[in-house]
């Protein structure tokens, strides 16, 4: 599919209790891009019990409240509902724990803009250096239950910072509410033969995104709900 | 068999106290029942570990091993059933709240980008 050349690139931050961090996020992120004509920061707000959709009121950025806590999957696919409605040509999803270097971004959006891909993961074991060992290890037992059930092998399924074409959001449906969204997206990708690229991204461990990740006891929750999902799936 | 037993109650046990305890701490679950679960799951496995405990319990009380087989057995299928039926409804109610909540933060977005409109004055 062809870039429009006005390409509208809608930034989705599915936040939960961000408060703390989430306008200086929003703040680093880019104003213009190569090839993008316009940038829009769809923040949604994931039943938050902080002062998150208050700090993101103060920002340009959009915001959207959900009553309650859908978790992050939930939240994203929100996200991807809202930015269809918004007329989304580009989609980028990142963590509102300020984890992901906005730079990045960049390199995440070129490979739709060139027609090269329809989803670009950005993945952080390329350069996985500062990376928790545990977490590492963690991340490479996901690559390979994804792996099982999607026969499409990635660096690092459970990457938050991803780039989508307009195809890939209006083609991925998605019913996992938790961080089993992250795998269910290479299944989906699989499914609808939709292009999957990677990029290196640099990752900012702070001790508050360390906080905030995802603990070796969700890793065992994604199995699981992934595993019923792709048991009980009835598309 | 006692080997996948211990492995299977095990396993399970580890599922059931991760989400408890991921759901406490994301405020999601009281902590009474985050209590109650890892109570009710570290009983199986220690049942499950220490079968003799179940003989134990049944001479504590005057019982006798006549019929168990049977009563467990029983218990089992009815246990299965009750299970399978609460997955199907809360899958199905979870997906519905979750569409439902969706459908409320999207009418707040079209609320934001409804064009303003002037009334023409005479």
């Amino acid at each position: 599919m062809k870039m429009p050349h006005k390409t509208h690139l809608v930034i989705v931050i599915p936040v939960y209790n961000e408060g703390k961090v989430i306008r200086k996020v929003i703040d680093s992120l880019p104003k213009k891009l190569e090839g993008v004509g316009r940038i829009s920061v769809l923040v949604v707000n994931d039943g938050s019990l902080d002062n998150t959709a208050y700090e993101v009121q103060k920002t340009q950025a959009i915001l959207i409240n959900l009553p309650f806590n859908l978790g992050y999957g939930g939240a994203s696919i929100a996200g991807f509902e809202a930015s269809r409605a918004l007329g989304a040509d580009l989609v980028v999803t990142c963590d509102g724990d300020g984890q992901h270097d906005s730079k990045d971004i960049k390199k995440l959006v070129a490979p739709i803009l060139q027609n090269k891909a329809d989803i670009v993961i950005g993945t952080r074991l390329k350069k996985s250096g500062h990376m928790p060992t545990i977490k590492k290890i963690g991340n490479w037992g996901l690559n390979f239950i994804t792996f099982a059930v999607s026969r499409v092998w990635t660096t690092d399924s459970q990457s938050g910072f991803k780039a989508f074409s307009r195809e890939a959001v209006s083609k991925i449906d998605i019913e996992g509410m938790g961080y089993e969204f992250c795998s269910e997206i290479i299944v989906e990708a699989r499914r609808h033969k939709l292009k999957i690229t990677e990029v290196p991204i640099k990752t900012i461990y702070t001790k508050y995104s360390k906080k905030k990740g995802q603990s070796l006891l969700n890793g065992i929750n994604i199995v699981t709900k992934l595993l019923l999902s792709k048991l009980t799936r009835t598309k | 068999m006692i080997i996948f037993a211990k492995i299977l109650s095990a396993v399970f046990a580890l599922i059931v106290l991760s989400r408890s305890i991921v759901d406490y701490r994301d405020k999601k679950e009281s902590l009474q029942m985050t209590i109650f679960w890892i109570v009710v799951w570290l009983a199986i496995t220690a049942i499950a570990f220490f079968p003799f405990l179940v003989s134990e319990a049944i001479n504590l009380f005057g019982g006798n091993r006549t019929g168990l087989g049977t009563v467990f057995g029983m218990g089992l299928v009815f246990v299965m059933f009750i299970a399978y039926r609460i997955y199907v409804k809360a899958n199905r109610i979870e997906k519905h709240v979750a569409k439902l909540a969706r459908e409320v933060a999207l009418g707040e977005l079209k609320a934001i980008n409804k064009p303003k409109t002037t009334k023409n004055k005479r």
